[in-house]
């Protein structure tokens, strides 16, 4: 008979107790927290990956300037080492006919690609008539601030 | 009758009411659960697919940046460019039928990443180079243009 015997008050299943309103609530609210976390985390992610995304267009579009600065110091030897200095401030490359570069002046600041990125070119002269210094600027926001990232290399005259 | 069986009290199980007001909120719970689940896998896909096209840009860029730097004369035809060498054979960089960039008929891209848009344009001396890239298994692209000066004569 004593095998039998369970006392009724402390079985869980025969317990006649609910939750209290109390209980619900946090129960409740500790859910909707722990999904609101869960949300948060990945729509952060994917913010954070939009901006890698847009910090690695920012480099190659800021990379191409010192390329075509580059092909310039071979192409355009005579305008870029000119007697008497060439300078270019705040410049921008456009093609001038098929297969030609060329640098022109922005008067409305820097160039802007895709709505989101400004960049700019300055050949500057150097206290070398023959070395040019070429510093390339682009600055876009990212999704969580500003941001400005900057090259700069030398353009060498090596002669006709 | 009805309301005496609906409502009534017992200890030895839920009446019908309680039965499915717990299963409705059952069903409501595994639906969100279900949603920021799917919702979570999908972003966290996207994220996958989108560093991959990053490091296959990069690569994409190393590659043609390494050949081009080297070559003394290049030739350009819409998706294909031809680099000539002073002490190398001719390399040939392409977008295959299969939507692949190719390097001398080698793929240098991935098998789950097609290339939908390549064109290579000939400047004095460089390359201005467009392309753009998706993941087989996604929605996401990445496109791309940028120049690539030759070394120095």
């Amino acid at each position: 008979m004593i095998f039998f015997y369970r006392p009724k008050k402390s079985s869980f299943l025969s317990n006649n107790k609910g939750f209290s309103i109390v209980e619900a609530l946090v129960g409740i609210t500790i859910a909707a927290l722990l999904i609101l976390v869960f949300t948060s985390l990945i729509a952060q992610s994917i913010k954070i990956n939009q901006a890698n995304m847009k910090g690695v267009k920012a480099t190659m579009y800021l990379q191409e300037l010192i390329e075509i600065a580059k092909d310039l110091e071979q192409s355009a030897t005579s305008t870029i080492f000119a007697p008497g200095g060439y300078s270019c401030d705040v410049c921008h490359p456009i093609v001038i006919a098929p297969g030609v570069w060329d640098l022109t002046n922005i008067p409305g600041g820097p160039e802007t690609l895709e709505d989101t990125f400004h960049r700019s070119i300055t050949i500057g002269n150097t206290g070398d008539d023959n070395v040019k210094m070429a510093t390339a600027t682009i600055s876009w926001y990212d999704g969580f601030q500003n941001q400005t990232s900057t090259l700069e290399t030398y353009l060498y005259y090596y002669g006709q | 009758m009805a309301s005496r069986f609906l409502f009534k009290k017992s200890k030895s199980g839920f009446t019908l009411v309680e039965t499915i007001v717990a299963i409705g909120i059952g069903l409501l719970a595994t639906t969100m659960l279900f949603y920021i689940f799917t919702f979570g896998l999908r972003n966290i896909q996207t994220i996958k697919n989108t560093e991959k096209l990053h490091s296959e840009a990069n690569f994409l860029l190393n590659t043609f940046t390494y050949w081009i730097k080297q070559g003394e004369n290049v030739t350009t035809s819409g998706s294909t460019l031809e680099i000539e060498f002073p002490d190398l054979p001719l390399k040939t960089i392409t977008k295959s039928v299969d939507d692949r960039v190719t390097l001398d008929g080698t793929p240098i891209t991935s098998d789950d990443i097609q290339v939908t848009d390549l064109n290579f344009t000939g400047m004095s001396r460089s390359v201005q180079i467009r392309f753009t890239i998706e993941a087989k298994n996604g929605d996401e692209n990445f496109s791309a243009t940028t120049t690539i000066a030759q070394r120095g004569i």
